[in-house]
């Protein structure tokens, strides 16, 4: 498995609500396609909603500051 | 063991009465936020006079040292540049990744501890590193992901992962305590399990903050008083890590006046006067 696909999908996961929900509606295909290991595909299906928002709003949190906000 | 110094997180708000206070006001350490300061102009050298009464070191967020992809060569120069004018002791930033797949996400995103990740950090420290004016650091950024912390031994688990980065690496560690904290609290492991498994003797600096909880779950959003917890487990590394130089308060939201985060950081400096360490 490629460090930089693993790394993109999780980063795309994160940014793009469609790449979300395309791995949580089928972990395995996604990790076909994208040539990662099912199980870390199989982790971010898994992933709480909670956590993946709580990421997201910190993420914005960083780039507010980032931007002099 | 020698005496630890004790500091801020240097923020923008605070400028004005630094630059007035009569003496150093406590405390020996200022972290200066490197990524504000990559260009020459008023601020850095404002800033660098503050380095006439104050030990400065040097922190930063862009550097991406788990970046699949590598490091902005650009980057670390300016970065090198901003440390040689701010004679910083030593620079510092998150073992995370920040870019991939066309997406910077601007936030510390977390590496595992497979050997591709490990000969990624070893290939972008060394790119970092090559003629740096000061060692590096590799903090533990907070995980909200929870990447690898399942399990009952989750705890030893991660902190082996983070001992095999700072090795391979070569590099010291920032322990945000803070963020040690919180991860254990979302993860349900063991700090201690945690700190048991880390190298201390490579902990040059501590990190120390407040977070909040939202929907059950902890995030270091550095706008709190810092967690007693976070002091009981300084109370116990202090003792531990004898190339402790530092520890630093940081606030990032709601910012209170200075006099008030002095008054926060002497809850840190009782603790380390405690361990012997003040």
């Amino acid at each position: 498995m490629s460090l930089a696909a693993r790394q993109a999908l999780l980063a795309e996961f994160m940014d793009d609500e469609a790449v979300e929900r395309a791995v949580r509606e089928d972990p395995d295909v996604v990790a076909r396609e994208r040539g990662v290991d099912a199980n870390f595909a199989r982790w971010l299906a898994a992933l709480e909603p909670r956590r993946v928002t709580s990421f997201r709003r910190s993420r914005a949190v960083k780039d507010r500051r980032r931007r002099g906000g | 063991m020698q005496r630890v110094a004790v500091g801020l997180s240097l923020r923008e708000p605070w400028l004005d009465d630094l630059e007035t206070l009569p003496d150093r006001g406590g405390f020996e350490v200022l972290e200066v936020m490197v990524d504000d300061y990559l260009c020459d102009h008023g601020p850095r050298r404002r800033v660098r006079r503050l380095g006439t009464r104050w030990v400065l070191v040097a922190h930063g967020v862009a550097l991406g040292i788990g970046d699949a992809a590598g490091v902005d060569e650009a980057y670390v120069r300016d970065v090198h540049a901003a440390l040689r004018a701010l004679a910083a002791r030593w620079w510092s930033d998150h073992l995370a990744f920040l870019r991939a797949g066309g997406v910077d996400l601007g936030h510390f995103a977390p590496v595992g501890d497979d050997d591709e990740t490990m000969q990624t950090l070893r290939r972008n420290a060394t790119a970092a590193t090559r003629g740096a004016p000061c060692p590096l650091l590799l903090e533990n950024a907070s995980d909200v992901l929870g990447l690898g912390a399942d399990g009952p031994d989750a705890g030893a688990k991660l902190g082996r992962g983070y001992r095999r980065a700072l090795e391979i690496a070569d590099a010291g560690s920032l322990l945000d305590l803070t963020n040690l904290w919180i991860d254990s609290q979302n993860g349900g492991w063991d700090p201690r399990a945690w700190l048991d498994a880390i190298p201390l003797e490579r902990v040059v600096q501590v990190h120390l903050a407040g977070g909040r909880r939202a929907r059950g779950l902890w995030i270091d959003s550095h706008d709190r008083a810092i967690h007693d917890e976070a002091l009981a487990l300084l109370a116990e590394l202090a003792p531990r890590a004898p190339n402790l130089r530092a520890v630093t308060l940081e606030w990032d939201e709601d910012i209170p006046p200075l006099a008030a985060v002095r008054e926060e950081l002497s809850r840190a400096t009782a603790v380390l006067a405690e361990a012997g360490r003040r």
